[in-house]
């Protein structure tokens, strides 16, 4: 306690304190006096009695160095030194330590550029085959400001059978629930999907089966298809999981399959990333909103092109279907709300090139051409990453 | 000239807490004359450890210390003993006697009174 104590006076009296340092000579001043003043009682001549004093006292230095040693704490005296010396030699030569500072970080930056990509790259390929098909679907009403306001149920049912696309999902943006009925509740992310959503995203359970895209339950169809790191957490990588039972927020769903190791949701957001349960559902059926047009649904919107086709051509198409539909429902797309429907391709940030993935799927390029080919990619990102 | 012996540090703080306990409100050069009477100018109070002590002894909150003005009317630093110090000279006494005992006691014991 009493050590605790002292520790914060030292540390709290600031280094070079001009108030400490003031009155330790003042007190060293009254001490030299005193003495003085005792030895010329004594009968000494003023000079010896000060000459005495000053003897009697001992070396000032010594005694100021004493002093400062208890004052305060003398590593981080020393520290506050250090950085003030450093900042000083800075500002004395700015040129050089602008270059030095940019050299820096233009190196820091470098490295954690191509290490950002490698890993995006290596270390955690998107588990999608063919992405270069794979668009994002947003609704926009550019009349009234708003964007990516959500697609109602007849409006995906129009996207569906309009040839442009294999397929199209609708999923909602990712929430959380409560995992109960184990031994111990846990909150997971999970994301309601349309059953075709694993479809269009074309890849597989490692266990049982994703949801069948024909599924034409209008709300929730209780099934559940769970992450390979839930499976594994949770359930102890138990090879019977399929047709157990999942309590979600007290509703009961049956497990369907098992995501493969390193499956990764869609998504912006790291929540979104790490989806553990997905749920299928209909989005036309209760708990959702009856399918009426006008009723839009809180949901991202993926799509796979028919192959072969590019994004421009698809846009075309679309932007046709479009007017199409004004022309045939303008009570719900009134002209003011310039409704309109914009293509993105899902090839951003973590993903790779289509070509690259199917060649490695193929098994055509082993690991150094993947690494190379990848490498290189990685070192044109990050020039283009630079300012 | 003999050298007189300095005080250890340790006991220097004894010494400074009991001399303030017993006359009250003190400064440093008076802190300083009143051991040295009080030993009978046998000890020489080391001023590079005594200043250095008195602000440790503050920082431990055993004393505290005040501006104030002396007998003759200059300014000056008047240390006093805390509650807390008053504590600690309670306790150091009782150890210091406790070692002091042993140690006499070393001194005083004679061969035949081991066997």
């Amino acid at each position: 306690m009493k050590s605790l104590r002292r520790f914060f006076a030292r540390l709290l009296n600031r280094a070079g304190s001009s108030r400490t340092d003031q009155r330790l000579r003042e007190e060293m001043e009254e001490h030299l006096t005193r003495q003085t003043e005792d030895n010329l009682r004594a009968g000494m001549s003023a000079a010896e009695a000060r000459r005495q004093a000053v003897l009697k006292f001992g070396a000032a230095g010594a005694i100021r160095e004493q002093y400062h040693a208890e004052l305060n704490l003398q590593f981080f005296e020393a520290l506050w030194q250090d950085l003030r010396y450093s900042v000083r030699m800075l500002l004395r030569s700015p040129g050089f330590s602008v270059i030095a500072i940019a050299t820096m970080a233009v190196g820091v930056g470098a490295t954690t550029a191509i290490y950002s990509v490698m890993d995006a790259t290596l270390l955690h390929p998107l588990p999608y085959p063919n992405p270069g098909e794979l668009v994002r679907i947003e609704n926009n009403l550019s009349g009234v400001g708003a964007q990516d306001v959500g697609i109602s149920v007849p409006e995906w049912r129009d996207l569906e059978s309009s040839g442009i696309f294999q397929s199209v999902s609708v999923s909602g943006h990712g929430a959380d629930v409560n995992l109960t009925g184990s031994a111990q509740p846990e909150r997971l992310s999970y994301k309601h999907a349309t059953p075709n959503y694993f479809a269009v995203l074309g890849v597989n359970a490692q266990l049982g089966r994703t949801f069948d895209p024909h599924d034409a339950t209008p709300g929730f169809n209780l099934e559940a298809v769970i992450s390979d790191g839930l499976w594994r957490r949770k359930f102890g990588a138990d090879p019977h999981i399929i047709g157990k039972a999942l309590l979600l927020d007290n509703d009961e769903y049956h497990v369907v399959g098992v995501m493969p190791r390193g499956f990764r949701d869609l998504g912006s957001t790291n929540e979104e990333w790490n989806t553990e349960v997905w749920l299928g559902a209909g989005m036309a059926g209760l708990p959702f909103p009856p399918p009426m047009r006008g009723t839009r649904l809180q949901s991202r919107v993926v799509g796979r092109m028919k192959s072969g086709v590019s994004i421009a051509v698809a846009q075309m198409h679309l932007n046709a279907l479009v007017a199409s539909l004004k022309k045939q429902y303008p009570a719900e797309y009134p002209a003011e709300a310039g409704w309109s429907v914009r293509l993105t391709q899902r090839e951003r940030g973590r993903q790779h090139s289509p070509a690259s993935y199917s060649a490695v799927q193929r098994g055509r390029v082993g690991p150094p051409d993947q690494l190379r080919q990848r490498c290189q990619s990685a070192a044109c990102q990050s020039k283009c990453a630079k300012p | 000239m003999k050298e007189k012996p300095d005080v250890l540090q340790g006991t220097l703080a004894l010494m400074v807490l009991k001399t303030l306990d017993l006359l009250g409100p003190l400064h440093g050069y008076g802190i300083a004359r009143r051991i040295e009477q009080i030993s009978g100018d046998l000890l020489a109070v080391n001023q590079d450890t005594l200043y250095p002590l008195l602000l440790k002894l503050e920082h431990e909150g055993a004393i505290a210390s005040d501006w104030g003005a002396s007998e003759n009317n200059r300014r000056a630093r008047f240390y006093r003993l805390t509650k807390a110090g008053h504590k600690q000279l309670l306790t150091e006494t009782r150890e210091w006697e406790q070692t002091a005992a042993i140690i006499a006691r070393f001194f005083a014991v004679k061969e035949e009174e081991l066997s």
